[in-house]
């Protein structure tokens, strides 16, 4: 569970960092530019409004940690017929990068760094995968973009005060881009979305959602489903053969499927 | 006393997270892909060493401290720089041009409302322990900051960990670093990687 903290959006770094707070310790107190250092400076406040709001805090912060964790169902699991059939698979350089809105996100990119790997091992678009370039089979790049939603952590706040009177619903949308730069020829790049919600107290679902035991089982979802559609659609991309040397088999499906209709043109 | 047990208890409440270490550099697929289209050479990366009076340790964020891996942030400057060098295929500790530095700006703080990061450092390239140049380079973020301390801390150690990409990204637009690598006497340009 601490392992996922850095994916955390504001209202799953409540539920958290509220299991960590017992271990501040005094000399913690050093930091510079501290809230409680101007906070105190003021000499308005009472040990007790003091502890009361510490109390009322921690009340809250606690109650968010009771959030469920649910996940949306349009993106599932890949049947036989679906998949593309690849021989010979090119080895690649792989990057990944995990973003929070947009900002690169150090400690989730360590984190999803080996699941991502693995993924992309068990799909078998790609033969062996590595972190430096590889001359021959170009590179492989999967961008998560996390894009959280806004003012979670106050929602998720006013849920755990009221012991979950005040039900909330909140998410994340992850956005994932992959694009497979062969060492000859352009960009192959297939994006996928996903959402983690998380819910707590009385509050009515939507109905395309499913119930996941916890925030790590969300997130290898996540990352299991969008790699396992985008890569699918790269390797059925018709310019991938060529920029990858593989020899591709269509899935039955995608064979089955009548040819598109010829564009048709205004009068 | 009394006071003294309230503020530790509404410490823990709201400033209280105790971050990790920032972790190893890795490659940013935004930075790698501008290496590849400035088509450098093979580069090394010398020295980075912090300004005298820098904070190069820690970095103060509420209650809680932001630390490098390795324990320099100057340094982490420099392992920004050969990660992305290295995921392009630019990185050679052999290469005749080499850019090394010193950490001038350095701070990151989070009080409720606006946060702001700011990272700078000099830059120096040489060629064979000529000097080609020397320049300065400054990247800033700014950002809401929340009331929670949890939610603060995190958002800052990730702004301000970013910073470090983003200042690596403007030294490689940077029209005088480029002018500089392509004047070098045998700089060829790379093949760029894929």
């Amino acid at each position: 569970m601490q392992r996922a903290l850095p994916l955390l959006s504001p209202l799953r770094e409540a539920s958290s960092d509220a299991k960590m707070a017992p271990a501040i310790r005094g000399d913690r107190l050093r930091g510079r530019g501290s809230f409680m250092i101007s906070f105190a400076d003021r000499g308005r406040l009472s040990w007790r409004r003091l502890t009361v709001a510490a109390c009322v805090t921690l009340i809250a912060v606690t109650g968010v940690a009771r959030a469920s964790i649910y996940v949306t169902t349009q993106l599932v699991e890949l049947t036989a017929a679906e998949k593309v059939s690849v021989a010979g698979p090119p080895a690649v350089q792989l990057i990944t990068e995990f973003q929070t809105d947009g900002v690169t996100n150090a400690k989730a990119t360590k984190y999803v760094t080996p699941i991502v790997t693995k993924e992309v091992a068990a799909t078998g678009v790609f033969g062996t995968t590595s972190a430096e370039p590889s001359a021959k089979g170009g590179r492989l790049t999967v961008l998560i973009n996390d894009i959280t939603d806004k003012g979670a952590a106050k929602k998720g706040f006013a849920a755990g005060l009221t012991f979950g009177l005040a039900g909330v619903i909140a998410g994340d949308t992850y956005e994932v881009t992959t694009t497979y730069t062969p060492a000859n020829g352009a960009p192959i790049q297939k994006a996928e979305h996903y959402r983690i919600i998380f819910k707590f107290g009385n509050k009515t679902l939507p109905p395309d959602v499913v119930k996941v035991k916890g925030i790590t089982v969300a997130v290898n979802m996540m990352i299991h489903l969008t790699l396992s559609h985008a890569l699918n659609a790269i390797a059925a991309d018709p310019a991938y053969p060529a920029a990858s040397g593989a020899t591709v088999t269509q899935p039955t499906i995608a064979a089955a499927q009548p040819a598109p209709a010829a564009a048709t043109t205004a009068p | 006393m009394k006071t003294g047990h309230a503020l530790l208890l509404l410490a823990a409440a709201l400033g209280g997270c105790a971050i990790p270490r920032m972790p190893a550099p890795q490659p940013s697929i935004t930075v790698i892909n501008r290496i590849d289209a400035a088509r450098l050479p093979p580069l090394a990366v010398g020295n980075f060493t912090a300004a005298p009076g820098m904070s190069d340790a820690a970095l103060g964020v509420r209650l809680s401290a932001v630390r490098p891996e390795g324990g320099s942030f100057a340094a982490y400057l420099g392992e920004t720089l050969k990660a992305q060098l290295r995921a392009t295929g630019k990185l050679d500790p052999a290469a005749p041009i080499s850019i090394g530095g010193t950490l001038t700006e350095n701070d990151v703080g989070a009080p409720i409302g606006q946060a702001r990061g700011r990272l700078g450092a000099e830059f120096v390239v040489t060629r064979d322990g000529h000097e080609l140049l020397r320049k300065r380079l400054h990247v800033e973020r700014n950002w809401g900051s929340s009331y929670f301390g949890f939610v603060a801390i995190d958002k800052a150690d990730r702004m301000y960990t970013a910073l470090y990409a983003d200042l690596v990204s403007a030294l490689i637009d940077d029209a005088d670093f480029r002018a500089a690598i392509a004047a070098a006497p045998g700089a060829r340009s790379g093949s760029g990687t894929p």
